[in-house]
């Protein structure tokens, strides 16, 4: 009895660890793809930055697009390629992905829903950037470009957010401390 | 004479104007280079904010990504120093010829720097970070067509400006030609005035009028046997004086008749009640001219 328990138990153990591997290789993909994402967004921040103090309004258009570009990936239905391109896979994607996987992951209740709130405001912010991005393509208007330029950096900024920012709303700079540290 | 004066004038107008427009030119593109090279330094100072951190984390990836972010458009090279190093340098395919060779002392500050080099026309932004500087070129040539689209407009708005001056003086030239050939002169009976000589005879003799006393004739040999009323004539021979009044035409009066001689009475006559009129009856007229 003692020896097939002892069995038994040594079974739960080989097989829990396996699992337990999967587990903390499964965060360090999440973290790993929320440190991508944020790299990517500091990217974008950078690059709505450079529209904003362009010399040229032509200048400003092609850093726009770069925006978009980063935002929706070589996939995008408004991507156009331009002379430097970045990440493959855009960030909206990115996001969506790891807001699914999001549920899978072996976190507490309290700080997944937290998790899930400030990925799908995140999610949210960049399509606002996104959509406002590509009606600044569209106007001629230097001054409404600019404004609009100036919203994309809002969303984008906001999208980032800082360490100092509301649990709830602190962007991908907070996600990536909710999420497992040490594994990215 | 006159037309020496009048090719002075143009000549005059069309020198003005071209100084004017130099001027203005000169000035634009001393302006719009300064906006330029400022935007051009906060541009390469936003690379700078950028990279700082990604450079000190070693992220050599990030750093070449953010500078070829950077290299569209106007931007022709971007370079990322670190410690003395060349960690990055990315060039417009187009640009060979220029030498960029390392800071040996890098700045304190951002230092901006307008050059020509290899047939290009460019602004030079230096701008220190953490342990580095970034170095950014950004092509001059918008400045060099903003400035050419201002001499352009400038060209065309001071051509208009010297037709317009010029057909101002050609008219009011004409005009006076126009105003010297219509003197205008009345006639009536035995009185004749002569508006561009101010000259006023009866009967070939001269009657020379004050200026109120001419105006009083001239209105009423505006319309002859026609009745002027009090106020019209007030309106026309006083009008700058709110104070004149009946009075004022009574003297008026009296004092021409007097001027036009013993017929001035039945030339000037009062219709009690309305007014005055100018009336030159045959027999006056017969009575003036001895038939």
């Amino acid at each position: 009895m003692k020896k097939n328990a002892l069995v038994f138990l040594l079974v739960v153990i080989f097989a829990w660890l396996p699992a337990a591997g999967q587990v903390s290789e499964g965060k360090a993909t999440e973290q790993s793809s929320a440190t991508v994402a944020a790299e990517q967004l500091r990217l974008a921040v950078y690059a709505a930055t450079l529209a904003l103090l362009s010399p040229t309004s032509a200048d400003q258009r092609l850093h726009t697009q770069q925006v978009i570009n980063i935002l929706e990936g070589a996939n995008g239905a408004d991507f156009v390629p331009l002379a430097a391109e970045g990440d493959e896979q855009g960030l909206l994607d990115r996001l969506t992905v790891l807001l699914r996987r999001i549920d899978r992951l072996d976190l507490e209740p309290k700080a997944r829903a937290r998790a899930r709130f400030i990925a799908k405001s995140v999610l949210l912010l960049l399509t606002f950037a996104r959509d406002e991005a590509l009606s600044v393509l569209e106007t001629h208007n230097r001054e409404e470009a600019f404004a609009g330029m100036l919203k994309v950096y809002a969303y984008l900024d906001a999208a980032l957010g800082q360490a100092g920012s509301p649990v709830y709303l602190g962007g991908l700079t907070l996600l990536l401390r909710i999420l497992p540290p040490g594994t990215g | 004479m006159i037309w020496k004066l009048k090719l002075g004038v143009c000549i005059g107008t069309v020198l003005v104007t071209g100084i004017a427009v130099f001027l203005f030119v000169r000035l634009y593109s001393a302006a719009i280079e300064e906006a330029f090279q400022e935007k051009g330094a906060s541009y390469a100072a936003a690379l700078a904010d950028t990279i700082g951190p990604w450079v000190e984390s070693g992220d050599e990836g990030l750093v070449r990504e953010a500078a070829r972010l950077l290299l569209v458009g106007t931007s022709i090279y971007v370079q990322v120093y670190m410690d003395g190093t060349l960690i990055v340098d990315e060039r417009d395919p187009g640009l060979e010829g220029i030498e960029m060779p390392p800071i040996s002392t890098p700045p304190s500050g951002r230092e901006i720097h307008m050059r020509a080099d290899g047939g290009w026309d460019y602004v030079d932004v230096v701008i220190p970070y953490g342990s580095g500087y970034v170095r950014v070129g950004i092509d001059a040539t918008p400045v060099a067509l903003r400035t050419r689209n201002a001499a352009l407009i400038g060209a065309g708005v001071a051509l208009l400006f010297d037709l317009f001056i010029l057909g101002a003086i050609h008219l009011v030239s004409r005009s006076g030609k126009k105003g010297a050939a219509e003197r205008t002169t009345v006639e009536y009976g035995p009185l004749r005035i002569d508006d561009a000589a101010r000259r006023v005879t009866l009967a070939g003799v001269p009657v020379p009028l004050p200026p109120k006393q001419y105006a009083l004739l001239r209105l009423l040999a505006s319309e002859p046997e026609r009745v002027f009323t009090e106020e019209e004539i007030l309106a026309a021979v006083w009008p700058d004086s709110p104070y004149a009044d009946s009075k004022d035409i009574k003297q008026c009066v009296y004092l021409l008749r007097r001027r036009l001689g013993k017929e001035g009475g039945r030339i000037v006559v009062n219709v009690p009640g309305f007014g005055y009129k100018l009336a030159v009856s045959e027999d006056i007229d017969a009575d003036l001219t001895g038939g």
